[in-house]
Formats: structure tokens, C-alpha cells, sequence
């Protein structure tokens, strides 16, 4: 779309008509001082294109004269290359507003499908593209006021920022979503419910009154079932307590209770003719035993006479046969008595044999067993004599003692003869010995001591008495002379020697004992009356033996030469032959042992046969003729039958018509129970309603079924609402999900491909730079330059506005590209760069210019005299110029 | 022979509890319903009725609590000089032995429980024939024995009963055998009904006098009595409907349309006097098709009136929404608003989605656009 012409009125200062015309494709200048419209111009044509013809709102208001009057704007514009011209006419009135489209002379479109037809033409051909972004102004000088202008300066990309808000949603959208968001927020976290939020405090509610609905369910229902556990007691208990019934009980039970008393009599009764039965049955059966014993005892005499023969022919028989049994034995008896005195001679000759050979024996024992009872005697005697002499010398202890004596007198002396006065003589020679001591010639050169003194004679000379003087211990000396003599008395010896001999004697007897003693155990070890007693033990000739014959059975007949050995073997054939014998008088002995027995046992049957006859024939006598006492029997026994028959027939007849008694007891006992029954089920029942009726009372007081139904209601509209909020966060997630991925699809379909486009034009103004861009806001955020990052709120205002024109060019691009170009707008849009800038800006429009239409609107004529393009102008519609 | 004259009431429910309700709401409707009682007996005294009649229902369940027993049974009490004619209904059968021991342990001499179909007079001449529900559901028409029973010559037959007739329905199901011809065939000059909610003629002589303080949607208006008047014997009776509920319970419809003035509507269905409102409650179900705009009026409109009513149910599931292209232009004519209210319309009227989706969709949609309407006012500001 390119735009030809503009015509205007009553938009504000305009109230008469005005117009632009002659716009052309490519650059366009509206070069004019400010207040000369050109933001009016700007705002109606934004007016035609966004503005529905019968709106009346603040902008629209906003475009009216002061002085009154209703807008009207006229656009030529050429589409797809054909003229049209649109005219919007705003009305006061609502909805008479109208618009209309000619083609040529054609009118086109008007009203709704006209207002349709403009909104095709400015349509993004994104779905929610930048519809209307080249048409917003820039305009940041109409401020008359400075603060204004500053703040706009500050904000100088707010004109990018609209149209950028278009695109993404922009603060209205970041509203709304902040708005969902906290509403969200306050109902849901990530995890679920918000802690004392709506949503939570629903769904406590819910599960709180669905818990107490569940809870008084039950008790309602516990209600219920008392209720009807009552009703059914009491049905029960009715039926119980019914007279009727009662009645018909006590019926029963009196019935039975006679019932029963009859069949007991009639049992009575029955009970004594079976008694009679009984007793005729028992004399029959008695009277048959009788006759049985009867025959039974005629049977026993034939028998008993019968025994009787036969034990006298057995003992007849036997009687024959004992007797040659006994002439046999006999015989052997006489065989074996003969036999048994050849054998008795036999051994007698043997044992006479034996005992001579015995006592010799004995004889050469004895012998040597006294010899060495003499050797014994001769020892004993020996020994005797050593004892004596053994005993007769001091023994080892008189002897140490005697010996330490004398040591110790030794001593003593030596001792005082050291300290004694002592004499040595020399002689001269020729005179050795002459001088004498106590009568004892003196020895030369030997130092003598005296103690005691003693008397010195030197023939020829005189003699000497010395005397040794108080200077001699005597007391030592003394006491062990004392003590030497006491030792020699206690062993009763004069002197040592004497007592040493006796000891030495002694000690020699002792040794030839011992020698002696040890050959007298050697002799005798068991002692003298031992051997003694053996050589007594031995036989004598005198003494008879064990084996001596006994009297009367003397080996008369022992002939001299007659070996042992042969009498031996003689003997042994005597005592075979014996055994012989032996064994056959036995056995004749048995036999006729047996036969006697046989014989006996023959008696004694013949005996107790007699017995037998005698005892049947006395039984049998004390009845009398045992015929007619059989015939008599028989008549009894047939007599009884015919009577137990009658009683039988009786009885029969009464137990026919017995009635049941075990059933009359049965009933009786039933109807008892029944009433027993009745009486403990009544008295159950009532004390179960008692307890029910308790309950119920309790329960029911509560009124359970009023609070259940409340608390249905209750649960009912708890689940409505928390219903109510999960819809509600349904829609805010609904809501906040469509928002957020129109915003990234935005962003997406924008930011990369308006980058793309920027890229070009940037390099234009600062070669090697590149500007990023705020992926949420599609706006510039930074600037990057001589490998520096500024960001963009730190750049110069000129730079702003260069960078937010450059942006605007690029979205323009875009459309352009996308087959809908669409003229760009600029109105006051440089403002703030500076001249040499300046021409950097006019070479990209220029550029830009070859294939879009561009409205340049400023107030800077002079500066941007150097743009060039088409210069146009505001003329009044009724100028022919 | 003088008028006889009573009070034809029934299914009074008392200790009805209205969980449904928010919980002011139902304090309000508890209190009300419970003085009810008193509310007969001031009728019967200013209208000249010495008997009132309960047809039925006179509790809600058959346990209920010991409060709401006695104070029925004081406020009946206190009405030395009328006379109360009670039978069960199926609310409160006569199964409910414990609820109907407390009664007449209770109870003073002016009431009478009608436990069995047994007749009485109730006063010289005239008849009251009982039919009171034995058990919860009846199972048989207890009215049926009326037919059989005998009176002098120009005595009044009155007959006493609760549960549904023939080829009518009844509130409950289950107690639907209640002959339509009883009072014909009966003989009867009156046949006081009760069971259904609602006043409701069903002869000449057969009446439901529908319970005296409302208690649901279904029956609308107030809750009301009917004042008997038998003048003879075999003459129709005169029967006069009386107001006796303190609330009004109002079922509205509201249709909408694209084309619709959603307030002007809203403004013809609300009750003419303002001041009683607090009175009133108010089940508005709306239906049809509206704008975005439209909706977002209809809120604003409800939210304006609702807090004035005793309560204000508003049930719009039948209410659908209708988004047109100058609709989405109220939201943003394009951009990434534009898309998300395309995305939310598309989503609303794909049919293949599942009809909550849809539903969610609709309400996000609308939503978004009270939102934007929303910031539009705060700019406009």
C-alpha cells in the first residue's frame, strides 16, 4: 500500500479543509515549524486506518475543533496498483458514524465491510504481527513543557516500545499475566494446594465434612439397626407375651403331662403280667432242668456200672504182668550184687597198694625235715650265745658319750699343761737322764709341764719340789675328769680301754649274728613250730590214711608182686561190668516200678468206680421207681408249658396296645422346655429393649439424622465451591498458558528476523556494531561498539533515537519482505542527532527508500534539507494550487 | 349448623438444617422455620380457627433433636384455645416410636397425635379421619379404610393424610398411592393433604396446603396455610390460601442472546420492592448465548444486586458463551494478546475437544477479556 493523498476536516486546527497531495513511493519530507499540524495529520491518518468510523472515544474526541464539529478524513491510497480512496466521517452520535471506499469514481465498500476491507489492508500477514507499528508516532517534540520533554527524551524508545507492545502483549499483557499469576499464586504452588488458600481451604472443607458425613452415616445407620433391632424385639416379645400363645402352651404342657401319666400306669401294668410271664417261664425251665438231672442220673448209675467192670479186668491184666517184672528184677539185682563185690575187691587191692607207696614217702620226708630241725636247734643255740656277747659292751651311744668325755678331758688337760708351769732340762752330755721326776728319769730337751708340780731328784744333788701354784685352771681339768669318769660308770667300765675292748667285742658279736640269724631263716623261714608242725603232719605207719580199706575189706588176698598198673586194669574192667549190671537191675527196677504203679492206679479205678456205682445207685434208690418218677415229670413239664403259653398270650395283648412312653416322656419334657424357653426369651427381650431403648434415647437426642442431612448440604456445597476454585485455577493455568506461548511465539517469529534486518543498518551508522535485543520486550537493550557493551539506557539521546529509527526501518523491512509493505511514518523522529550524524541517517533513508514509501514529518527544515526525496505541503483543500 | 373452621397446614420439616446454604443464610432460614408453629397459631387465632391440622411432616427427620421438638411442642401448648391435629408423614413416621414417645410425653392436652387410622370427633359432629403413615414408605393407600367407616347424617367427614395420589408424583418418591377420588368415594367434605410443598388443588375437597415457610426452589413464592371453612354437610368447602412464610423463594429464568440488553433483562426479573430483597432468595439460571461484553455486563450486574438478597444462587453451566471478531478487538486488535484470545476462542469452539476443555477455554477467554476491559477503564481514568 502506498498513500497519494491526505485531506482533512474539522480535525482540530483544520476546520476547513486541508490536504497533502502529490505523496510519492519512495522518500517524502513534510518540512514545517511546529504548530503547523503535522502531528494532526499524523494522528488522522491513524485515525483512518485504526479507528472504527462510529467510535467516539477519547481519540477520536481528541481530533475534533474546539470549536465543534465532527471529523472527517480522506486517504488516496494505491493498492496492489490500483487507486482508492477511503473517507471516514466520525459522528457525535453513536453509530452514525460512516465510511466509505471508491475505486475510481466506483463507490467500493462502505460501513462494516469497508471498515472490514481497511482492517485487511493494515493485517500484519503474521498472525499477530506489527499491525499499525509504522503508523505510531515518534513525535517527542510536541511537549511544550520541558520536564515532559525530558521524560519523553529519557523514554525516547517509548514510541518502539508501543508498537513492540503490540507485538508481545507489552505492559497490558505483563498485567494480566502478573495478575493471573498472583491469582494463581494464591490458590496453587508447584506442589499443589497453597497453604491456607481457597483452593486448600475447599478441599479441607470437602474431605472435613465428607469425614463427618461418614461419620454420622454410621451413627444414623447405627440408629437405623437399633431402630429396627427394637422393632423386631418387640414383635418378638408381642409374640411371646400373646395370651393365645401363652394359652396354647400351658395346653400343651397339661396334655402332655396326663399323657404321660396314663402311659405310666399302663406300663405298670404291663410291667406285672411280663413279671408273671417271666416267673411261669422260670418254674417250666426248672421243672425241665429237674427232668434233665434225672435222666441224667439214671445215665450216670448204667455208666458207673459199666467203669466198675472195666477197672476189674485192667486190674486183673496188670496184676499178671507185675508179677514176671518182678522175677526179672530180681534177677538183674543178683547179676549186679555180684558185680559190685568184684569191683569192691578190686579197689581195696588198689588202695593198699597206694597207701604203702605213701608212707614211704613220708618216712624219707621226715627224715630230712628233722635234720634240719636239729641245724635250727644248733643255730638258735648260736645265736643265743652272740646275743649275750652283742649285749654284753657298751652300745654306739655309751660309747660316743665316753668318747666325747675323754676328748674333752684331752682337751682339758692340754689346756692346763699349756698354762702350767713346764721344765725343760738339758743334760750335759753323759748325764742324759739323770735327773728324775716323780721317780721318772727326766728326759733332756722336752719341754715337761706340771701342773700338780711334782718333785725333781737329781742324784747327787738333793731334791727338788716344785709346785705349779695358784696360776693352774684345775676347776676344767677337774670337770672333765668328772665327766670322763660318769660316762665309764653309766656304761659300767673302769677304764676307756676297757669299755673301748667291750665295744669292739660287741660289735663283732653283732656282726655273727646277723650271719647266724640269716641261716636260721634260711633253715626254718617259718619259724621252728612250723617244721615242727610238718614233720608232725607227715603219715606214719601208725596213722591211718584216707585211703586206708574200710573194716572188713582188708587186702587179705594182696599178693606180693602184683603190679599197680595191672590192678589198675583190672579195675576197670570190674567197673565196666559193674555199670552193666547196673543199668539193667535199673531198668528191671523201672518196669516193675511202672507195672506196680500201673497196678495201683488200677485199684484206685476200681475203686472210684465202685465209689461212683454206690453214689448212683443210693441217688436212685431215694426216688423211688425211677419210671413212674420220669412219667410223673413228663406230665408236670407239659402241664407248665400250656400255662406259660396263656400267660404269653397275655402279655402280647398288652403290649400291643401300650402306648409310647419314651414319646409321652419326650412331649411332656418338650412342653416344659417350650414354656422354661418362653418365660427366659420374654425376660431376654425385655431386658434387650431396656438396653436399646437406652441407646436409642441417647442417640436420638443427638439428632444424627438432622446433623447428616446438614452436613450433606454442607458437603454438597463445599464440593460445589472447591469445584467453583478448581475451575477457577483451570482457567488462570488456561489463561496464563495461552498468554505466555503468544508471547514466545511473538518473540520467536520477531526477534531473530527484525535482528537480521537491524544488522545492515546499524553498520550504516557505527561499522562493526551490533545491537542486542531483549528477548521479552523485542526491544534494544544493548549496544555493542569497538568491542565495548553499553546499554542502551546509558547511550546518548541522540544515539536512542538513531538506534529506535533504525529498529522502525527494520520492522518495515519486514513486511516489506513479507509482500505487505506499508509506508513508514517519521514524524519528528531525529531530533536529538546532530548534523554530521545526521547524514548517516539520511543515506539509510535513502536507501530504505527504494522500496518503501517513507512520510518524513520535522520541524528541522533547514537540517534536513540535505535528505531530499519529495517535498511536500499542507494546502487549504479550496486552493486551486 | 355453624361454620366449622381450621387451619389445613403441613410438612412444617421442622429442624430442617439447609446445609446447602451459606452458613448466615441458614441460621436465618433454621430460626424461621422453627417459629413457624407460632406463625399458625396467630393465623388460626386472628382468622376465627379453633383446629389446626398437620397433615404430615411435621419434622424433617425422625430423630430430631430435643430442642427443636420442645419448642414445637411449647409454642403448640401455648395455644391454650386452639386445638393441633397431628398424623406422621414419611418424614416422620410413625415407625419414629422414639420421636413420637418424647411427643406424648410431652405433649399438652390441645395436641393430638393420630397414631393410628382410627377416627375421631373432633368436635360434636364433625369427624376427623386420620390416615397417618405407619412406616416411611407406605407401600398401600392408608385412606383406603375411610370409605368403610360410617357417620350420622350431617356430620362433617374430614379425612387427614400425607403422601402423593394417583397420577400426581409426589415430593418423595415411593408414597404415590393416595386414590384422587378419596374424598369422593370416602364421603368426605374435606381431605386435607399433605407431602407436597407446594399449595395444590386436587378437587374441590382434596387439597395439598403445601408447607407453611418454604424451603426450596421448586416451589416458589412464600410459604402458605389454607384456611378451611365447612359450612354442612355435602356443601363444597370454602378454602382460603394465607401467606404465612417470612421468606420468598424465587426460581428464575434469564435467556439470553447476543442481541440482549443482559441488564435490562437481569432488572425485570428482580423483585419490585428493594427494601425486601433481604427476604428473598434467588436461584437465577441463565441460558443462552452471550458476548464477552455481554457476560462481562451481566457479572457486573449481579455483583451490583446479589449482596442485597438473602441469598443470590447464580447457575449459568447453560449459559454460553458467543465471541465475535469485534470482540477480540476489544481485547488487542493484534499482537500477542490477539493471539492468545484466538488460541482460547479456537479452543472454546472446537468441537472435538472435550466440552470442559471447551468450557475452561470459554472462561479463560472471558477472563481475558474482563481483563482488558479492565485496564481499558483504568486508562480511560
Amino acid at each position: 500500500m502506498k498513500i497519494r493523498a491526505i485531506r482533512l476536516e474539522n480535525i482540530r486546527r483544520f476546520t476547513d479543509p486541508v490536504e497533502i497531495t502529490g505523496i510519492a513511493g519512495g522518500l517524502n519530507v513534510l518540512a514545517a515549524p511546529n504548530e503547523q499540524g503535522k502531528s494532526t495529520i499524523f494522528d488522522a491518518l491513524h485515525a483512518v486506518f485504526f479507528k472504527d468510523a462510529k467510535s467516539w472515544d477519547k481519540d477520536i474526541r481528541a481530533l475534533a475543533p474546539r470549536a465543534g464539529g465532527e471529523p472527517r478524513v480522506e486517504v488516496e491510497i494505491e493498492r496492489d496498483g490500483r487507486p482508492y480512496r477511503l473517507a471516514k466521517q466520525f459522528q457525535k452520535a453513536s453509530g452514525k458514524g460512516d465510511v466509505r471506499i471508491w475505486q475510481g469514481d466506483q463507490l467500493y465498500l462502505q460501513s462494516d465491510a469497508a471498515e472490514a476491507w481497511l482492517q485487511d489492508l493494515i493485517k500484519s500477514p503474521k498472525e499477530g504481527g506489527p499491525a499499525g507499528l509504522l503508523w505510531v508516532r515518534q513525535g517527542l517534540t510536541n511537549f511544550s513543557d520541558a520536564k515532559e520533554t525530558l521524560a519523553a527524551r529519557q523514554d525516547l524508545m517509548s514510541s518502539v516500545t508501543g508498537e513492540v507492545d503490540t507485538i508481545t502483549g507489552g505492559q497490558r499483557m505483563d498485567a494480566i499475566r502478573r495478575d493471573v499469576r498472583q491469582s494463581l499464586d494464591r490458590l496453587v504452588t508447584s506442589r499443589g494446594a497453597k497453604k491456607g488458600g481457597a483452593l486448600e481451604q475447599a478441599m479441607t472443607q470437602v474431605a472435613s465434612f465428607a469425614a463427618r458425613e461418614e461419620e454420622l452415616a454410621a451413627q444414623v445407620q447405627e440408629l437405623r439397626g437399633q431402630l429396627d433391632q427394637r422393632q423386631a424385639l418387640r414383635r418378638q416379645l408381642a409374640d411371646l407375651q400373646d395370651p393365645e400363645t401363652l394359652r396354647a402352651l400351658e395346653h400343651r404342657l397339661l396334655k402332655s403331662q396326663k399323657d404321660l401319666q396314663a402311659a405310666e400306669q399302663y406300663q405298670e401294668k404291663l410291667t406285672v403280667a411280663e413279671q408273671a410271664l417271666r416267673n411261669a417261664a422260670l418254674v417250666l425251665d426248672n421243672h425241665d432242668s429237674a427232668l434233665a438231672a434225672f435222666l441224667a442220673r439214671r445215665k450216670d448209675h448204667t455208666e458207673a456200672e459199666q467203669a466198675r467192670c472195666t477197672a476189674v479186668g485192667q486190674l486183673e491184666q496188670i496184676s499178671q504182668v507185675l508179677e514176671l517184672a518182678h522175677v526179672e528184677a530180681e534177677q538183674a539185682e543178683r547179676l549186679w550184687e555180684a558185680a559190685k563185690a568184684e569191683t569192691q575187691r578190686a579197689e581195696a587191692r588198689l588202695a593198699q597198694l597206694q597207701r604203702v607207696e605213701r608212707l614211704e614217702q613220708a618216712a624219707d620226708q621226715r627224715r630230712a625235715l628233722q635234720q634240719r630241725l636239729e641245724q635250727v636247734r644248733a643255730g638258735m643255740q648260736q645265736v643265743a650265745t652272740l646275743k649275750a656277747q652283742a649285749d654284753c659292751g657298751p652300745d654306739r651311744a655309751a660309747m660316743d658319750k665316753i668318747e666325747s668325755a675323754r676328748e674333752a678331758l684331752a682337751l682339758a688337760t692340754q689346756a692346763q699343761q699349756l698354762g702350767a708351769f713346764a721344765l725343760t732340762v738339758t743334760y750335759e752330755t753323759g748325764q742324759e737322764g739323770r735327773l728324775t721326776l716323780d721317780g721318772v728319769p727326766l728326759a733332756g730337751e722336752i719341754r715337761v709341764a706340771l701342773p700338780n708340780g711334782g718333785s725333781l731328784e737329781a742324784p747327787g744333788l738333793g731334791r727338788i719340789d716344785l709346785h705349779p701354784g695358784a696360776g693352774a685352771d684345775r676347776d676344767q681339768l677337774d670337770r672333765a675328769q668328772r665327766g670322763l669318769t660318769v660316762a665309764l660308770d653309766g656304761a659300767g667300765f673302769e677304764s676307756i680301754e676297757r669299755a673301748r675292748e667291750a665295744y669292739q667285742a660287741g660289735q663283732e658279736a653283732r656282726i655273727r649274728l646277723q650271719e647266724a640269724e640269716g641261716q636260721l631263716q634260711n633253715l626254718a623261714p617259718e619259724g621252728v613250730m612250723a617244721l615242727m608242725e610238718r614233720i608232725d603232719a607227715l603219715p606214719s605207719d601208725a596213722m591211718p590214711t584216707n585211703a586206708a580199706p574200710a573194716p572188713g575189706n582188708e587186702p587179705q588176698d594182696l599178693c606180693d608182686g602184683e603190679s599197680l598198673d595191672q590192678l589198675e586194669i583190672l579195675l576197670l574192667a570190674q567197673r565196666a561190668d559193674l555199670d552193666r549190671t547196673t543199668a539193667a537191675r535199673d531198668q528191671a527196677r523201672l518196669v516193675e516200678g511202672g507195672h506196680r504203679l500201673a497196678l495201683e492206679g488200677a485199684r484206685v479205678s476200681h475203686q472210684a468206680a465202685l465209689q461212683r456205682l454206690e453214689r448212683a445207685e443210693a441217688v436212685l434208690t431215694g426216688q423211688g421207681d425211677s419210671s413212674d418218677r420220669l412219667a410223673q415229670l413228663q406230665q408236670r413239664q407239659a402241664e407248665l408249658r400250656q400255662d406259660l403259653a396263656v400267660q404269653k398270650t397275655q402279655c402280647l395283648a398288652l403290649q400291643q396296645d401300650a402306648p409310647d412312653l419314651t414319646a409321652a416322656r419326650a412331649r411332656a419334657v418338650r412342653a416344659k422346655s417350650e414354656q422354661a424357653a418362653t418365660a427366659e426369651a420374654t425376660q431376654t427381650h425385655l431386658r434387650d429393649l431396656a438396653v436399646l431403648d437406652s441407646r436409642i434415647s441417647t442417640t436420638a437426642g443427638w439428632a444424627v439424622e438432622e446433623e447428616l442431612a446438614e452436613v450433606r448440604g454442607q458437603l454438597l456445597a463445599a464440593q460445589k465451591q472447591l469445584r467453583a476454585v478448581e475451575f477457577e485455577v483451570s482457567v488462570l493455568r488456561r489463561l496464563d498458558l495461552s498468554l505466555e506461548q503468544a508471547r514466545s511465539a511473538a518473540q520467536e517469529a520477531y526477534v531473530g528476523p527484525v535482528l537480521q534486518e537491524l544488522q545492515p543498518l546499524l553498520r550504516m551508522l557505527w561499522p562493526e556494531a551490533s545491537l542486542g535485543l531483549d528477548a521479552g520486550q523485542v526491544l534494544p537493550d544493548q549496544l555493542m561498539r569497538a568491542g565495548r557493551e553499553e546499554s542502551f539506557d546509558s547511550l546518548s539521546g541522540g544515539t536512542q533515537e538513531q538506534i529506535a529509527l533504525l529498529v522502525r526501518l527494520a520492522f518495515a523491512r519486514l513486511l516489506a519482505r513479507a509482500g505487505q509493505p506499508a509506508p513508514i511514518i517519521l514524524d519528528d523522529a531525529i531530533v536529538y542527532t546532530d548534523d554530521a550524524r545526521i547524514e548517516k541517517i539520511f543515506d539509510a533513508l535513502t536507501l530504505q527508500a527504494d522500496e518503501m514509501q517513507i512520510l518524513v514529518f520535522t520541524c528541522r527544515q533547514k537540517s534536513f534539507r540535505a535528505l531530499g526525496g519529495t517535498q511536500l505541503s499542507i494546502r487549504s483543500a479550496a486552493d486551486p494550487g | 349448623m355453624t361454620p366449622f373452621r381450621f387451619l389445613h397446614s403441613s410438612d412444617l420439616h421442622l429442624g430442617k438444617r439447609f446445609g446447602q446454604m451459606p452458613e448466615e443464610v441458614r441460621a436465618d432460614l433454621q430460626q424461621a422455620r422453627q417459629q413457624v408453629v407460632a406463625a399458625l397459631a396467630r393465623l388460626a387465632q386472628e382468622r376465627g380457627a379453633q383446629h389446626i391440622l398437620i397433615a404430615g411432616d411435621m419434622f424433617d427427620t425422625e430423630t430430631p433433636s430435643t430442642r427443636v421438638l420442645r419448642q414445637a411442642l411449647a409454642a403448640m401448648a401455648a395455644a391454650a384455645d386452639l386445638q393441633w391435629w397431628i398424623i406422621p408423614g414419611n418424614h416422620d413416621s410413625a415407625a419414629a416410636e422414639t420421636l413420637w414417645a418424647e411427643m406424648a410425653a410431652h405433649t399438652s392436652e390441645n395436641t393430638h397425635l393420630l397414631m393410628q387410622p382410627e377416627p375421631v370427633e373432633m368436635a360434636p359432629g364433625v369427624h376427623l379421619l386420620p390416615a397417618p403413615c405407619l412406616h416411611r414408605f407406605a407401600g398401600q393407600d392408608l385412606t383406603a379404610w375411610m370409605d368403610g367407616y360410617e357417620t350420622p347424617a350431617g356430620n362433617l367427614r374430614i379425612g387427614l393424610a400425607h403422601g402423593g395420589v394417583l397420577d400426581f408424583g409426589s415430593d418423595e418418591a415411593g408414597g404415590e398411592v393416595i386414590s384422587s377420588n378419596r374424598a369422593s368415594s370416602a364421603r368426605l367434605d374435606y381431605l386435607a393433604l399433605g407431602d407436597w410443598h407446594g399449595a395444590f388443588t386436587l378437587n374441590e375437597r382434596s387439597r395439598y396446603s403445601g408447607t407453611p415457610e418454604a424451603d426450596r426452589f421448586k416451589h416458589a413464592g412464600r410459604g402458605q396455610c389454607l384456611l378451611v371453612e365447612l359450612t354442612a354437610a355435602g356443601l363444597p368447602p370454602e378454602v382460603t390460601s394465607i401467606e404465612t412464610g417470612a421468606y420468598h423463594w424465587q426460581d428464575q429464568l434469564l435467556q439470553l442472546s447476543p442481541a440482549s440488553d443482559v441488564a435490562a433483562q437481569l432488572q425485570e426479573l428482580l423483585p419490585e420492592n428493594r427494601a425486601d430483597w433481604n427476604r428473598h432468595l434467588l436461584r437465577l439460571r441463565v441460558e443462552g448465548w452471550v458476548t464477552a461484553p455481554q457476560r462481562l455486563a451481566l457479572e457486573e450486574a449481579i455483583t451490583k444486586v446479589a449482596p442485597e438478597f438473602c441469598h443470590f444462587a447464580l447457575e449459568k453451566t447453560e449459559l454460553r458463551s458467543e465471541y465475535q471478531l469485534s470482540d477480540l478487538d476489544l481485547i488487542a486488535p493484534n499482537g500477542a494478546l490477539r493471539a492468545a484470545a484466538e488460541d482460547l476462542m479456537r479452543a472454546a469452539e472446537d468441537e472435538r475437544k472435550a466440552q470442559s476443555e471447551r468450557d475452561i477455554a470459554s472462561a479463560a477467554l472471558n477472563r481475558l477479556f474482563a481483563y482488558t476491559q479492565q485496564l481499558a477503564t483504568e486508562v480511560d481514568a
